[in-house]
Parts: C-alpha cells; structure tokens; sequence
C-alpha cells in the first residue's frame, strides 16, 4: 500500500520528481499491483453464472448469477411463479421478485435480532435415579448399567475445517463439517467464487424457529465461502438436504444481464410485513 | 223478593267500584301549565354517525362513520382515513374497485392512523387466479393496509376481502371474524392478534400473525399457509413448496403440504397433524412433539413421517413406503410406521413400537 501512495503522490506532482523517479514509482506500482492481484480474495472478482441443484425432497434446479455487485438466484425449471432473489451484495439488501403478481419487495440485511437457534436441551446425568429406569428383581442378576447418554443435542453450529481439500469443478475446496443432535451437514467450499446466498422463497418471519439447513448459509457467508457440494444427513445414513454446483461459467455479464439486477420496471414494490 | 235483593246488592257494587277506582276523579287543575315539548329526535341523535354514500371518500375528521349503499371506483382508492380515532361501518355494503388492470390502489387506506375499527362490509374486485397461481385483473392492489409500517392499533372485524393483487387485509393489529379470497400475495398479515378467519387461494402466504386463533390459511401459490408465533385450533395448507402450517408453538393444528415441504413444523407442538402429500416432508416436524401425528403421503426413500429433533412423546409417524416413520433425539410411548423402510430411527426410544418397517435405536429402553 505504501507504494500506491508513494505513485500517487509522484504523479500529483510530476514536476517536482524525474523521469528516473517516475519509473521506479512505476515498478513499485506495477509490483503493488501484482502482489495486491496474488493476495486479494478472488470471490469479489468472480463473475458469471452458477448451475446447482437443491435436494430436498425433489430437486430444485437453481441459477446463480454473479455480477460484481449484485446476484440474482432463481429457480429454474418449475410450474410455479416461485420468486426471484436480487442480492446487492454491497449493503446486503434481498429484493424478492415476485412473478406472480409483478411486484416486489427490498428486504433490509437482517440485523441480530434473527430468530436464535433452537434451544440446548439440558445435560443429561450419566446414570439415573435410583428406582429409575431397568430395575433388576429379587433373586435376579444385576441389570446392566444404563448406557452413557450421548451429548446434549443442540450444541451451538460451528464450521469446523476438517483440514481436507480436494478439487470440485475447477476449484479447490476445503472440508467442512456442521454437526447439531443427530444431524450432521458435510460441507466442501471454496473462497474462489463469492460469499453464499441461500435461495429465499418467502418473506422470513422473525419468531420462526431455524434448522441447521436455514443456518448454514450464514456460517459460510461469514468466511466468504461458497459450497459446492453440501450433504446433510441424520446419524441413520439417510440423507436429508443437498446443495451441489452442477456448473460455473465464469463470464463477463453483459449491459443487458445487469438488467437481471432490478425488478422489472413496470413491477410495483410493496413493503414488507410490518413485523 | 230475592230478586230484589238481588238488585240492590248489584247495583250497590257497581256504585262502590265508582268510588274506589276513581278516588282522584275531578281533581287538578284543568289548564295545561304551557305548550308541550318536542318529543322528536334530532338526525344526530338517532343516528350519530356520518354517512358515506360514495366514493372515493376520505375521512379527515375523528368520528364514525358508516356506508350507506354499495359504492365503486374505476380508479384509486376506495375510502382514505386520514385521521385517528375513527370508526368505520361497512353497514353490509361493499367497496367496489373495476380499475383495469389492478394496481397499486387500497379498499380502505389507513394514511399514517392509529385507532381504528373498520366493520361489517365487503372488499371486492375482480383479480383471478389463472390455475398456475399468476394472478391478474381489476380490481384493488390490496385490500385494507396502512401506509405505516408501525403497528397503528387497528381492528378489523368482519370484513370480507375478494380478489386484490397484492395483499387482502395487512398491517393491522387485530383481524377477527374476517375473510380473504383470491389475493395474488399474503391474505392476511396482522401485527398481533387473528382470530376466527379464513384466507384461501393466496399467492403468498395465507394468514400471517403473531398470536393465530381458530383460523385457516391456504396458499395456492408459493407461500405458507399458516405462520404464526403461536397457533391454536389452526389449520394451513401450502399448494407449493411453502409449509402447511408455520409456528413456534402450536395446539391441536393441522398443516397440510402438498409438494416437498414440511405439513407443519413447529419447536413445540401439541395434538397436531401434519401431512406431507409430495415426495420428502417431513409431515410433521418440531423440536418437541406430544401426542402428534405425522404422515408422509409419498414413496420416496428420505421421506419422513414425523420428524422431532428434541423429542417425540406419545406420537406416531407414518411413511407411505421407504423413509422413516418416526424419527427424533428421545422419543417416548411413540409408534412408528413405514413399510419397506424405517419405522423408528431414535437415539434414544423408551417404549416405543415399530409397526412396519425395521427399528434404529441407539439406547433402547422398554423396547423388544
């Protein structure tokens, strides 16, 4: 940084520095700029389209389009006006399209008033009263002693980096892991895209309690991640929620596709739910 | 001689009753003290009220108010109150909008008020709903709203809404006795309390409160059908991918999805049903569960009957074939079902049965 500065500060006064002075001004500049290119997060200058697939339950198709300010995420393929999702990706700002009845709504970044997670459930003693639980009979043997119970289920989410990287459509990915009672979401993500949107389909509702597949995008936004694959299973084997990258086009969006950005301009803008 | 005793007798009652019943007879003065008072009502005082016999009307005055017949727009809003305090009575008369194509225009417009009651009326115009949940026509954008986002102490009882684009009744405290039809967006949105009403055919989501009572919500679009803080004798229903039914704590509810999503889904829930008709659920999902029931309509082999993430007491889930019937963290006195799949998948299970399908369970306690 301080030989952008020192290159400005020549070029405000050229007269008072030489030709000499200039050039090596120039090699700190250039060298700024190479050293800023290798060490800035790429996310931010990804740009162009993503294709992935939503599970859960049916397959949702979805499309991602990355500009350098904004995204859009939609769902695509479906015999219902399902809303659109317009990110400015600066302040944060959701606008919701909706086709259904051309309109459209602008949604403030949620503040920390967010509904909170649902509640740890207390620890549970290692063994049980006495009188409670498998109880032997006169003249019987002994029951065995009650199993150790398993942790308390709702610990806090916490993205553990499992130290793991592997390769996902061009990327390089980590391994990450969320685990919460009996579920457990398997995460490989990469920082070479953009922070991650979920696909939101209606206006939230603050008292709504969340699930670990409503908490996830955040803890990933939050490192500036963006997966490519997401599985997330109950500790049977059966899988419940997946979230993977089909696709990623880099491409440079045209005048036209920033259009993508705004609501249609004979859409009318409602406010949101007052609550 | 008898028989003129007889008379004298008779004659001497008739004479007496004279006396007796008349012991003011002849008394007072018989001049009137002066020309006698009005009796009459003035207008004001049979009926107090304003009259509203057209529209637009805007109501600049506290006061109440009242329709006198059906009044039409062809275009804006219907009535504007635009001072507190004031009551408005529909009278069973309607507010008519034929403004083509519908936009962003109000039945009744709340400018910035507080205390307000509207009543007894109707809301109507002509938007439809194509079959795909796209809606369109003439016709008012929404119903009754307010142009402030804070709550403005308003009740709205009695009121039916038919046919609006965007919203049918929003941003009031309290909505009761209410009903909303073919709305392309939410039906109804209170800011606190909706009781004894009914919104169907919504784009968005049908009823949404923080306190729902005695109610039914049905999204025929992309929303929820019902979703409330606290829900009680509710019932939701989701055509698309929205939740049936969508609360933090629910009693003796039912919520219906008819594509991949979740029936009902609380964090606690209580003699409720949820049904998932589409291919995953789960019927019904809650942190804690009693006396529940589940049931995922659909073959698909991560479909879920009933789903508790906390616990699961007295209830039963079902799944149609593959999947899991019942599953949850503790589960107590439950059953469950799932031919050709999981019947129970549990950590920990005391008491429970499976009834079809194999059993999962970590620690086993009062179980075969």
């Amino acid at each position: 940084m301080a030989g952008v500065n020192e290159y400005t500060s020549t070029i405000c006064h050229p007269k008072q520095s030489g030709l000499e002075s200039r050039t090596v001004n120039a090699k700190i500049f250039f060298t700024a700029l190479v050293w800023a290119a290798l060490t800035c997060r790429p996310s931010f200058a990804f740009e162009g389209r993503l294709a992935a697939n939503l599970t859960y339950g049916a397959a949702t198709p979805l499309l991602y389009t990355v500009g350098t300010n904004s995204l859009r995420v939609e769902m695509t393929d479906t015999n219902r006006p399902y809303p659109v999702d317009i990110v400015d990706r600066s302040s944060g700002e959701l606008t919701l399209v909706y086709p259904r009845n051309h309109s459209f709504v602008r949604l403030k970044p949620a503040a920390d008033d967010s509904p909170p997670g649902i509640p740890p459930m207390p620890a549970t003693p290692n063994q049980p009263p006495p009188g409670i639980g498998p109880q032997a009979a006169p003249g019987q043997p002994a029951m065995p002693a009650m199993p150790m119970m398993p942790p308390p289920i709702m610990e806090p989410l916490v993205l553990q980096d499992m130290g793991q990287k592997t390769n996902l459509l061009g990327f390089v990915c980590e391994h990450y892991e969320i685990k919460q009672g009996m579920e457990r979401m398997e995460i490989w993500a990469t920082d070479q895209l953009c922070p991650f949107q979920p696909y939101v389909q209606n206006e939230p509702h603050r008292s709504a309690p969340r699930r670990m597949e409503e908490q996830w995008a955040g803890l990933l936004a939050g490192k500036n991640l963006f997966p490519l694959l997401a599985v997330l299973r109950l500790n049977n084997g059966m899988e419940r929620y997946r979230f993977e990258v089909q696709s990623v086009r880099p491409q440079k969006l045209t005048d036209e596709d920033t259009r993508l950005f705004q609501p249609p301009a004979d859409y009318f803008e409602i406010q949101p739910r007052p609550f | 001689m008898n028989m003129k005793a007889n008379i004298v007798t008779v004659a001497g009652i008739i004479l007496s009753s004279f006396l007796i019943l008349h012991p003011a007879f002849g008394q007072g003065a018989l001049t009137p003290p002066g020309a006698p008072a009005p009796t009459m009502k003035s207008l004001a005082q049979i009926e107090p009220r304003t009259p509203i016999s057209s529209a637009p009307y805007i109501i600049t005055n506290p006061g109440s108010y009242y329709l006198t017949t059906n009044v039409t727009v062809n275009f804006g809003n219907g009535i504007t109150i635009s001072a507190n305090d004031v009551s408005l009575d529909l009278n069973g008369f309607t507010i008519f909008s034929t403004q083509y194509p519908a936009q962003s225009t109000y039945g009744i417009f709340l400018n910035a008020v507080t205390n307000v009651t509207i009543a007894n009326g109707f809301i109507r115009g002509g938007v439809t709903n194509n079959g795909s949940g796209v809606y369109g026509g003439s016709g008012f954008g929404t119903g009754i709203a307010p142009n402030n986002i804070v709550p403005n102490n308003t009740h709205v009882y009695g009121i039916s809404v038919f046919g609006c684009l965007y919203r049918g009744i929003t941003g009031c405290t309290v909505v009761e006795s209410c009903t909303v039809q073919t709305v392309g967006g939410d039906g109804i949105d209170a800011t606190s309390v909706v009781k004894d009403s009914s919104a169907v055919d919504c784009g968005g989501d049908g009823i949404d409160g923080e306190e729902v009572f005695n109610s039914r919500g049905y999204s025929a679009g992309t929303g929820n059908g019902l979703f409330s803080t606290v829900a009680e004798n509710c019932y939701g229903y989701a055509a698309g991918s929205g939740y049936g039914l969508l609360a933090t704590s629910t009693l003796n509810c039912y919520g219906i999805s008819l594509e991949s999503s979740t029936g009902l889904r609380a964090t606690v829930a209580q003699n409720c049903y949820g049904v998932c008709e589409g291919n995953f659920g789960p019927g019904l999902s809650a942190y804690i569960a009693q006396d529940c029931y589940g049931l995922c309509n659909s073959v698909n082999p991560n479909g879920v009957g009933l789903y508790a993430y906390g616990s699961a007491i007295g209830c039963y889930g079902y799944c149609a074939d593959g999947g899991i019937g019942l599953t949850a963290y503790t589960a107590a006195y439950c059953v469950g079902d799932c031919l050709g799949g999981t019947a129970i998948s549990v950590t920990v299970g005391n008491g429970c049965v499976g009834r079809a399908g194999t059993n999962y369970v970590i620690y086993k306690y009062n179980m075969p």
